[in-house]
């Protein structure tokens, strides 16, 4: 009865723990702890909609009210022009990826802090909590897709090859996500200020982004800024490879993805900085 | 078979004194940078160095098959060795070697979501302690079996007692292929029956070769079945030897009173929310 048949192997590799140990994260925790990310991202899905009526359905209400209530306010109030776009269409397609990257990046910042527990108890690689997290609002997001191609269809728009693109442009918003999440969630181990920033930043951010209304209404002066905002570039260009099969905005794109790169490199390297202190502080 | 599996050599653990661990917020930075600049040139700080020694100087080595109970007042730094021997948390001074994997259970509920079921927690608790999926599906059934937990393992969490969740975790914990199983003070939670089924277990585990680190305050019960003791004062290991004349140690300095000032310092409590 007693598990004695899991006798060990005599070779076994030797650790050593000490002040100086590398307990650092590497980039390839990533593949090494995959399943464990896997685990995690799935912990959070599973337990998303628990104990609601409405259970998954929210995942639908959520962006159909949004998109409800956006062409209200932006298109009949304001008069928001979205060019040839029924607007409705046009405001959720730009909702998609910046809902998909605001949940990444709220859920990712509160990673380490919301599994203190976890982190304090056991030894779990510390980069796969920010990591996961990021994916969490992956089912959301594929909802809000099919959601987004009925209404398509309804205004008998019509996504081409180009609308394949759409996959790998979802990575880019997930590691947009990462690579802002990554070095909020090490600050929030030590100062909690980050719980108050975030919900203030993604606000600012969304209306910073041409989400509810198109980027060809920002002044010329002003695209300068508007492109060093990584999503930017990433709404824009998701938002016509589906409803508008044009040519993607490269130069645009290529911005925003080197300074992806750059965020996150920085990100990675503060967070394996500060990670040895996590259990102490946290 | 007595091949060392744990080494340590003069291992500490210092906290920075205090309720923020040294972090230092905004009205404070003011008010040190003001005092810094009334302070006569040349006064040294009146401060004192404010660290805390969880544990300090422990050095010791454990082979193969050996079951070690180790013994202490609460914030005697039997917690803080076990979460630097597993990689939790970092020694300040000093090293250990550790052959192979550690598999902890320092609490009940790490490592386990109340929403999700018990089966499903499994899954959970074996991936977070760094168990692969193969592992966990080479030994789910075991797992199972073992926990005793009936129809209720495929009922959420949230409706299990702290002994049902008890014997989940320790379930996971004692099928993980590692060669140190080391068990804080959770035993107390489970009724006497399946302790003693955990008592079994660990005496299997170390027959099979595993070393066992077991911390307890039920000194009977460490007594019955531990080979050798360790009993931590104040951060120190005061004595490391056969489990009688430990327990016989224990005993005496328990008499003696202690200052409450580094008692409830170095274990952290943890506070959920």
């Amino acid at each position: 009865m007693a598990p004695t048949s899991l006798a060990l192997p005599d070779t076994e590799t030797i650790s050593r723990i000490d002040s100086s140990s590398p307990t650092v994260s590497r980039l390839s925790d990533v593949w090494k702890h995959g399943y464990l990310l896997w685990i995690f991202t799935w912990r959070d899905i599973k337990v998303r909609y628990k104990q609601t009526f409405l259970g998954a359905s929210w995942a639908a209400l959520q962006p159909l009210f949004t998109m409800l209530v956006f062409t209200f306010v932006f298109s009949r109030v304001a008069k928001v022009s979205s060019g040839r776009d029924p607007y409705p269409v046009f405001v959720l397609s730009g909702l998609l990826p910046w809902q998909f990257f605001a949940y990444g990046l709220i859920r990712s910042s509160n990673s380490l802090v919301e599994n203190r527990y976890l982190l304090t108890r056991v030894p779990v690689p510390r980069l796969a909590l920010p990591v996961s997290a990021t994916l969490t609002g992956a089912p959301d997001f594929v909802v809000s897709l099919g959601l987004l191609f009925v209404m398509m269809g309804f205004y008998r728009i019509w996504p081409s090859a180009s609308g394949l693109l759409v996959v790998p442009l979802t990575m880019v918003v997930a590691l947009t996500a990462l690579s802002m999440g990554l070095f909020l969630a090490a600050v929030n181990v030590r100062y909690r200020d980050v719980g108050y920033i975030i919900p203030f930043f993604t606000q600012l951010m969304f209306f910073l982004t041409p989400v509810a209304y198109p980027l060809s209404l920002v002044p010329q002066p002003w695209r300068l800024l508007y492109s060093l905002n990584p999503m930017s570039a990433v709404v824009e260009v998701f938002r016509y490879v589906l409803l508008r099969n044009t040519v993607l905005e490269w130069k645009a794109l290529t911005l925003a993805g080197a300074m992806v790169c750059t965020l996150l490199a920085m990100s990675f390297s503060y967070f394996r900085r500060t990670e040895r202190t996590f259990a102490d502080v946290v | 078979m007595n091949e060392v599996v744990i080494r340590t050599e003069q291992i500490g653990k210092a906290y920075e004194f205090g309720n923020r661990r040294g972090l230092v917020d905004l009205r404070e930075r003011f008010s040190q940078a003001i005092r810094a600049r009334l302070r006569p040139r040349g006064l040294t700080s009146l401060e004192p160095d404010g660290n805390v020694w969880a544990v300090r100087d422990i050095s010791f080595r454990v082979r193969r098959g050996e079951i070690v109970g180790i013994m202490g007042r609460n914030g005697s730094g039997k917690t803080t060795l076990l979460k630097m021997l597993s990689g939790i948390t970092v020694p300040t001074e000093g090293w250990a070697e550790i052959r192979g994997r550690v598999a902890t259970l320092l609490d009940v509920g790490a490592g386990l979501h109340a929403e999700l079921t018990g089966r499903e927690n499994i899954l959970l608790n074996g991936a977070t302690h760094g168990m692969s999926r193969r592992e966990i599906r080479d030994v789910f059934d075991r797992i199972v079996e073992f926990s005793e937990l009936g129809q209720s393992i495929d009922q959420p969490l949230k409706y299990f007692s702290t002994g049902m969740c008890l014997r989940l975790a320790f379930s996971v914990a004692v099928f993980q292929r590692s060669s140190v199983l080391a068990v804080d003070e959770v035993l107390a939670q489970a009724d006497p029956e399946f302790q003693a089924k955990c008592l079994e277990a660990m005496m299997g585990a170390a027959k099979g070769g595993q070393v066992v680190l077991f911390v307890s305050h039920d000194l009977e019960r460490m007594r019955s079945f531990c080979t050798r003791g360790m009993v931590f004062e104040r951060g120190r290991l005061r004595c490391d030897c056969a489990i009688n004349e430990a327990f016989v140690h224990f005993a005496s300095e328990a008499e003696r009173p202690v200052t409450p000032a580094t008692e409830f310092l170095s274990e952290p409590v943890a506070v959920e929310g």
